[in-house]
């Protein structure tokens, strides 16, 4: 077995809000309630669901830029909420984000020269002109043209911002890049070039990627796992063949039948619809969270809390009937 | 016919220029029907819808063509003859229900004014009305919900309530635009749902735009594909799916990722940008971006031609025959 990259163990982010107009009443709100997952080298893991089930503060956990409640995050043998502030800084290089929106990820008052350069500087690396290079090689690697580094974000498509993002998130060398819906605020014809580039340099430079996107077709087409999460639980994790043709949680199962078929013969299919709304993370249901939703619910879900077990080759579910159909 | 829309052109004069955000559109929409528009951020698909309604925002202006909707001609109607149509007979609904909805009233306040606006009831009447439309669009518990606000309601059900002010009336026409784009995919589906069912039962034309073609096959009769401005290709949804012509419509398919037998390392893509409607080339306007291009349409707008079977296509090659060939 090889040596996982990253390990996530039972980790927690609560926030508390205060309710009312003058505070007082203080309520917690259960963006991640208790995760565990690995990453590999050289692995795309992905997190879906919907608004609200915390894979976003997932990510921003495991780069450290909020604290985590509890649990721990191993990431290259060492528990980075444990580290020191120098000791993080030099993990940090092997960390990196692209987030979704690259209208606001890029300062706007540096050129592209300067937003790509900066990693290198933070981290003491190479001369003045070193780095030049570097950034050239990284512009011409993520498809942009040499005259892009004098000029300013604005002057580009969001296509073009993105791999702008990119540039900077590979500088570094990254062995994890965490990628926050890279492509969901990019036009359809431009989020295949996106999605080409992250595989292409993934597999050239062998980075991992927790990969956070609500699009299952593109999640389906980059990942080597799944992590499908809901209300801040992970319900089925799964090597990405397997959960697609196979789903075993309930919700799993509305979630891949409701993606629209763009083949007007595919609305024969049977679509799962859900009742009823995604709940607040604040008040979580009792037992099993997905049960006032769940068209498989038995009295038994509003009082068990589910635990991931293994169905087989890494498959694991966290429903109690997923036996009666696995 | 209940929407004829003929060769609407709607520009912007800007500093940069005039935009030519719709340039030549036209298409028709019987009641009952779902016209489903599909396109990338600035193909003029949201502006069509504007127009229609009469609500193209400044400096934008209407400056050709006709739309005439059940018998009236919409852009001869004064201000206040088509602010009577809007919300009565034609309605819209936003992709972004928590920016269309009034903050400082409750959901009842909110559609009870149409009522009372269109339909003169009085307020109680209204309010009655108001609860039997929230029942129809899916929203449990209405006597306790038209007492609430937007914040307190989720996006679904915020979308919900803008359908219900949208069907108040009873319209013959509903522009949807982008209504699923905000919501979850599980929440999407519940939605689409809806809007279909409500075409039926109130007998309603809806055009659906959205840049999904996912959502499109699944919902739409009839889709127009759009880019920069004009109708690229025009069919029913089955032949548009089934034998797209347009090199635009062919890659935008192309693109999303498909699982059959063998996984596909790559999506295939189309090259270059979405561009900007101040600088479109010269001829046809996706000539730098497609890869059947030839010399002519580096030079000439083509036209949208019927292919036979209505399937509408604006393209200099023919790529029905190369196909069979």
């Amino acid at each position: 077995m090889n040596e996982k990259l990253l390990t996530v163990r039972g980790l927690k982010k609560h926030f508390s809000v205060e309710d009312g107009v003058f505070g007082g009443k203080v309520k917690v709100v259960h963006a991640v309630d208790g995760i565990n997952f690995e990453i590999g080298e050289n692995e795309v893991l992905s997190l879906v669901g919907e608004s609200g089930c915390g894979k976003s503060t997932t990510g921003r956990l495991i780069l450290r830029l909020i604290e985590p409640t509890e649990g721990e995050i191993v990431f290259m043998g060492e528990d980075i909420c444990k580290v020191n502030g120098k000791r993080m800084k030099e993990l940090r290089r092997e960390m990196q984000i692209i987030f979704q929106d690259p209208y606001a990820s890029l300062n706007p008052r540096l050129t592209v020269r300067e937003i790509v350069e900066e990693p290198l500087i933070v981290h003491r690396i190479g001369t003045k002109q070193e780095r030049r290079e570097e950034v050239a090689g990284l512009l011409e690697k993520v498809g942009l043209s040499q005259d892009a580094m004098r000029r300013y974000p604005h002057e580009f498509s969001g296509g073009q911002r993105q791999r702008i993002g990119v540039a900077r998130a590979i500088a570094l060398k990254p062995k994890l890049i965490v990628a926050d819906e890279p492509v969901s605020a990019l036009d359809v014809s431009i989020q295949a070039q996106v999605i080409n580039l992250l595989k292409e340099l993934q597999e050239e430079k062998h980075i991992s990627y927790l990969f956070i996107a609500h699009d299952l077709n593109i999640v389906r087409h980059i990942s080597n796992r799944v992590a499908v999460m809901y209300l801040g639980k992970i319900m089925e994790l799964a090597h990405v063949d397997e959960l697609y043709k196979r789903p075993l949680h309930p919700y799993t199962q509305a979630l891949l039948s409701a993606i629209p078929v763009p083949d007007p013969s595919g609305r024969e299919r049977k679509i799962i619809l859900l009742s009823g709304d995604i709940p607040s993370p604040i008040d979580i249901p009792s037992g099993c969270r997905f049960h006032p939703r769940c068209p498989k619910m038995i009295q038994e879900c509003k009082n068990i809390i589910p635990y991931l077990e293994d169905f087989g080759s890494g498959h694991t579910v966290a429903c109690i009937r997923a036996r009666e159909w696995a | 016919m209940l929407l004829t829309v003929d060769r609407l052109k709607t520009y912007f004069h800007t500093s940069e220029g005039i935009i030519r955000a719709v340039d030549d559109v036209s298409f028709k929409i019987e009641r009952g029907r779902i016209l489903g528009i599909v396109g990338e951020s600035g193909c003029g698909k949201s502006m069509t819808a504007m127009s229609i309604m009469r609500l193209v925002p400044s400096p934008g202006k209407i400056v050709g063509g006709n739309i005439n909707f059940d018998g009236h001609d919409l852009l001869k109607l004064s201000n206040e003859e088509i602010r009577r149509l809007r919300g009565d007979r034609m309605a819209m609904i936003f992709q972004d229900p928590m920016t269309s909805l009034n903050p400082v009233f409750t959901i009842g306040e909110q559609i009870a004014e149409i009522l009372r606006t269109h339909r003169g009831l009085k307020k109680s009447a209204a309010l009655e009305r108001t609860e039997s439309l929230l029942q129809n669009v899916g929203i449990p518990d209405p006597a306790r919900r038209i007492r609430e606000y937007p914040h307190q309601m989720s996006g679904g059900m915020r979308q919900r309530v803008m359908i219900a002010m949208a069907i108040s009336c009873e319209p013959s026409l509903i522009i949807a635009d982008e209504p699923t784009t905000a919501l979850d995919v599980t929440i999407q589906a519940q939605i689409l749902r809806l809007l279909k069912g409500l075409t039926d039962s109130l007998n309603t034309a809806l055009i659906l735009i959205s840049h999904d073609l996912g959502i499109i096959a699944e919902t739409a009769d009839e889709v127009g594909v759009m880019y920069a401005g004009k109708v690229v290709e025009y069919a029913t949804t089955k032949e548009l799916f089934a034998n797209p012509l347009h090199p635009y419509t062919i890659g935008l398919l192309e693109s999303i990722p498909r699982f059959g037998e063998v996984k596909e390392d790559r999506l295939r893509t189309i090259k270059g940008v979405v561009p900007k409607l101040s600088e479109l080339p010269e001829g046809c306007k996706f000539n730098p971006r497609c890869k059947y291009v030839i010399e002519k349409c580096n030079n000439a707008e083509p036209e949208l031609i019927d292919t036979g079977v209505g399937h509408l296509v604006r393209c200099w090659v023919d790529l029905n025959k190369s196909k069979s060939k």
